[in-house]
């Protein structure tokens, strides 16, 4: 995997870390084929390379595949500096990625996007890909989530079935010096960003991301706590997901940053393994054979690409 | 500040610079942050220490290990304290051409402490040393770490395990080479016999018992965050304690200039005034 910094924004005063195919390999040829490129957003407070490397993982995996990434960090987090430029209703997150399409545009001629994005981050991947077309996919993890009747009759049955719950409670309240205790108050993984809008609001934006084209893969851990099934998804938003443009999987038994090395390595598969729907490796060989008089749409090159 | 990779071109590591905001300095710190999970918690407040060192008109960088952050590898990969050890002076030598310092001083966090004073009584071109709340004993500091990820497999949903084989051993989120864990267990931090100045941040009771005459201990009332569960993923911000330790580093080279030690001979360090 080829790196390097790309400083973009006001000033140049935002961070992010490109990432490619090796030079040289067969994947090289297809950033001429208008693959888009991953934007990977910041997870809470976490600078870019994500919770646990989660986010270098995925670049790792993804420039394998042949698609760029770049993983940035919010203005504010990280090494980007905060914006001076806002204005009373912008949405910071929402500049700070226009920003970064236009010098991924400028750097790689890039025209299509993925945003990818862990809880806040999924939060602003959503409200990003609604207003900008040039955004043809979103996986969000753990990303919008509403409680519904059936997830409050699912957490009921399994608190009541489940020794294991109460095992854990227990173990919690018995190790508390050496643990910490944990605060009941705080907000779940699911309140840290304010939701805004009611699930209806959001019912109908995922369909206008859908009716434009939009590949959305949704992914829930049980670590997000308040999503408890795959059905959850139809529960909260009346869609029902199917295996072509929405994805929805939920993963029990996860937690929400991935802090163990084969759930993080189960997650990163998953996701590398719907990229291919806009292009695969066996797809590339075939371009290479076919086309090898062919010229690659005009890079603006860095000495990267 | 400025953001960048460094290093040969297989093996690049990133590096945050922080240039001193006033003219030109002769005061380079490179920050030597923990290693792991630690590493992820204290990033920001790495940054706002370097921001802090950069308006006392101090160069500052930091940096990622191997395995860490941007920088290239897994920790997987990471067989001996050596190869972190290597990147230290790998990050020495890019401090000193964006400075134009001969000399530096380093500034550890954690096991970051540990490594930061291990290559400091080998590396000529470190003049002084600060230690914040560093590992005093490995196998103490593995203990701890074990612990926390015991408590963190027990409470899981359901029953998991990770990877412990002969030669691999997964700890709150990195895997690493038993190996190189047997290499952190043997080690017992000794400063007495470091011929540099240094200056020491510990919580009651934490410092080292011997303190040679060139060692300053200056005590942190910060509760220890480092062993409990549910602060594994929350954000260090000691922002008293960075202060105080940003004064404790201007004070040094206050000092350090005043004896002429920056950048002299380790033997003057024996008899210099404190």
């Amino acid at each position: 995997m080829r790196q390097q910094i790309l400083r973009f924004g006001p000033k140049q005063s935002l961070t992010g870390v490109l990432s490619g195919p090796e030079q040289g390999s067969v994947n090289e040829l297809t950033v001429g084929y208008n693959l888009p490129v991953a934007v990977i957003l910041n997870a809470g407070v976490v600078h870019r390379s994500g919770p646990f490397r989660l986010h270098v993982d995925l670049a790792q995996r993804l420039a394998q595949n042949g698609f760029s990434s770049l993983r940035l960090d919010l203005s504010g987090l990280g090494d980007s500096a905060t914006r001076t430029d806002l204005n009373e209703g912008d949405d910071r997150a929402h500049l700070d990625v226009q920003d970064a399409f236009a010098a991924l545009a400028d750097s790689l001629d890039a025209k299509r996007f993925v945003l990818l994005g862990l809880c806040s981050g999924a939060y602003n991947a959503h409200n990003i890909a609604l207003a900008d077309s040039r955004v043809v996919g979103n996986v969000f993890l753990d990303g919008l989530v509403f409680s519904t009747a059936g997830h409050r009759r699912r957490v009921t049955v399994h608190r009541l079935t489940s020794p294991r719950f109460w095992r854990n409670a227990t173990l919690r309240r018995l190790r508390a010096s050496e643990i910490g205790t944990f605060d009941e108050s705080a907000p779940s993984a699911a309140e840290f960003f304010e939701l805004d809008k009611p699930a209806e609001v959001v019912a109908s934006e995922i369909t206008h991301m859908l009716g434009q084209g939009q590949q959305l893969l949704y992914l829930y851990t049980q670590g997000c706590e308040e999503f408890s099934s795959r059905h959850q998804f139809e529960e909260m938003f009346g869609i029902q997901p199917n295996e072509e443009n929405l994805q929805v999987d939920y993963l029990p038994n996860f937690e929400h940053t991935f802090p163990l090395v084969y759930q993080r390595k189960f997650v990163v598969e998953r996701i590398t393994k719907w990229f291919e729907r806009f292009g695969s490796k066996r797809d590339h060989a075939t371009l290479l054979t076919e086309n090898t008089a062919a010229q690659p749409t005009k890079l603006r090159s860095n000495g990267m690409f | 500040m400025l953001v960048d990779f460094f290093g040969a071109p297989t093996k690049q590591l990133l590096g945050v610079s922080y240039p001193p905001r006033g003219a030109s300095s002769d005061r380079a710190i490179l920050i030597c942050p923990p290693v792991g999970q630690e590493y992820v918690r204290t990033y920001w407040a790495l940054g706002l220490l370097g921001n802090q060192l950069a308006r006392k008109n101090i160069h500052a960088m930091r940096f990622d290990y191997r395995g860490h952050g941007d920088s290239f590898g897994i920790t997987n990969d990471v067989t001996s304290i050596e190869d972190w050890k290597t990147d230290i002076c790998s990050a020495i030598e890019k401090l000193k051409a964006d400075s134009g310092c001969r000399s530096v001083m380093l500034v550890g966090l954690r096991l970051g402490a540990c490594l930061a004073a291990e290559v400091a009584a080998e590396n000529s071109d470190v003049h002084s040393l600060v230690a914040w709340e560093p590992i005093l004993q490995g196998s103490e500091y593995l203990a701890d770490l074990r612990r926390v990820h015991q408590n963190m497999l027990d409470l899981w949903y359901e029953p998991v395990s990770t990877i412990k084989t002969e030669e691999h051993e997964e700890l709150l989120g990195s895997l690493y080479r038993t190996e190189l864990l047997s290499e952190i267990a043997r080690w017992n931090l000794q400063l007495d016999s470091l011929l540099v100045p240094q200056l020491l941040f510990c919580r009651e009771g934490k410092a080292p018992e011997s303190q040679p005459a060139w060692q300053r201990n200056l005590v942190i009332d910060d509760e220890d965050s480092w062993k409990k569960l549910i602060e594994l993923e929350v954000a260090w911000l000691r922002p008293q304690t960075t202060q105080k330790v940003v004064n404790g580093i201007v004070d040094m080279f206050e000092r350090l200039e005043a004896n002429d030690l920056l950048g002299s001979s380790r033997e003057n360090l024996v008899g210099a005034g404190s």
